[in-house]
């Protein structure tokens, strides 16, 4: 079960975070205000990962669409849908991260792909920046490697 | 008002500070307290509870894959991958640090040292899974009490 989407609730007044580091954070989260409603598809196979990529996404306006696996991201570009960032782990159920990263540019997918992962080295980077993704994050996706990533794609 | 000691938000906060401390959380924590604020006042409550759900599966799954008789590495690879990377996401700092000891184990297919690697992955689970619930709980009176304190406002 995926969290409620956001709503216009407001926190209480007692709910004062008073904590420097999440502070810093906060502001980065709000720094950025897209000119362009972006898209985005997130194609993880782990459920917290997933919604919790597509919630930062959103924090920022991207327009996001998750499924978790490899295959279905396939069909779903094949389908015609079009997004302007695919962030995609690199193992996945089904149809692993770098086959379907290498059949979506085989369709002539030019749109920015980001790769993530979890706890690799070296080796995995330069396989999945060779299957196509144009950068290759650690996990957990933050503000900091996104944020320019999207200003990149809002033309800012 | 001054934050007393009492405060709840003030416990919370001072709890969530010794979580850091003991290394239980993470930075990675803080960044979702972050996305909180543009969120639904449960998000963090219901995150939690969709982690510890999704985890115990991931356990379970490696368990299995543990006793065969065969040791199905691959599938506790698979599944560790997930552990991972939903464990960082939430900011269980500890815990990631046995799953990646655990994956070592994994990569090289010995069966003794993952028995032994993944009784800690389990335990960091617990203690990890105790800290959220208190968090939850926690938030959950915060919300609680400031929704009965908007209701008593004058019209």
């Amino acid at each position: 079960m995926a969290p409620t989407l956001p709503s216009s609730d407001q926190a209480s007044d007692q709910d004062n975070w008073d904590n420097g580091r999440l502070a810093r954070k906060r502001q980065l989260l709000i720094e950025i205000v897209l000119r362009n409603k972006l898209t985005a598809l997130v194609v993880d196979g782990d459920t917290t990962c997933r919604v919790l990529e597509q919630l930062l996404l959103r924090s920022y306006g991207v327009q996001t669409q998750g499924v978790d696996n490899g295959r279905d991201a396939v069909a779903l570009i094949a389908s015609g849908v079009k997004f302007d960032l695919i962030i995609i782990d690199m193992i996945l159920p089904v149809l692993n991260g770098l086959e379907a990263t290498r059949q979506i540019r085989d369709m002539g997918v030019h749109c920015k792909m980001l790769g993530v992962t979890i706890c690799s080295g070296e080796s995995e980077r330069q396989v999945f920046l060779a299957a196509g993704v144009d950068v290759f994050i650690e996990k957990p996706l933050d503000p900091e490697h996104l944020v320019p990533i999207l200003r990149e794609l809002d033309g800012q | 008002m001054a934050a007393s000691s009492t405060d709840p938000t003030q416990q919370l906060n001072d709890y969530i500070k010794t979580m850091h401390d003991q290394g239980i959380l993470d930075d990675n924590f803080d960044q979702l307290l972050a996305l909180r604020r543009e969120q639904n006042p449960r998000f963090i409550n219901e995150l939690i509870s969709m982690f510890t759900n999704d985890a115990e599966a991931y356990i379970a799954e490696i368990t299995n894959a543990l006793s065969l008789t065969e040791v199905d590495f691959s599938t506790i690879i698979s599944k560790l991958h997930q552990l991972k990377g939903s464990t960082s996401g939430i900011g269980g700092h500890r815990m990631y640090q046995a799953c990646c000891e655990l994956r070592v184990a994994a990569d090289d297919g010995d069966k003794d040292r993952c028995d032994e690697l993944f009784l800690r992955v389990k335990e960091e689970f617990n203690t990890l899974k105790q800290c959220l619930d208190s968090i939850s709980q926690m938030r959950s009176n915060i919300i609680s009490n400031g929704t009965r304190s908007r209701r008593r406002r004058p019209l």
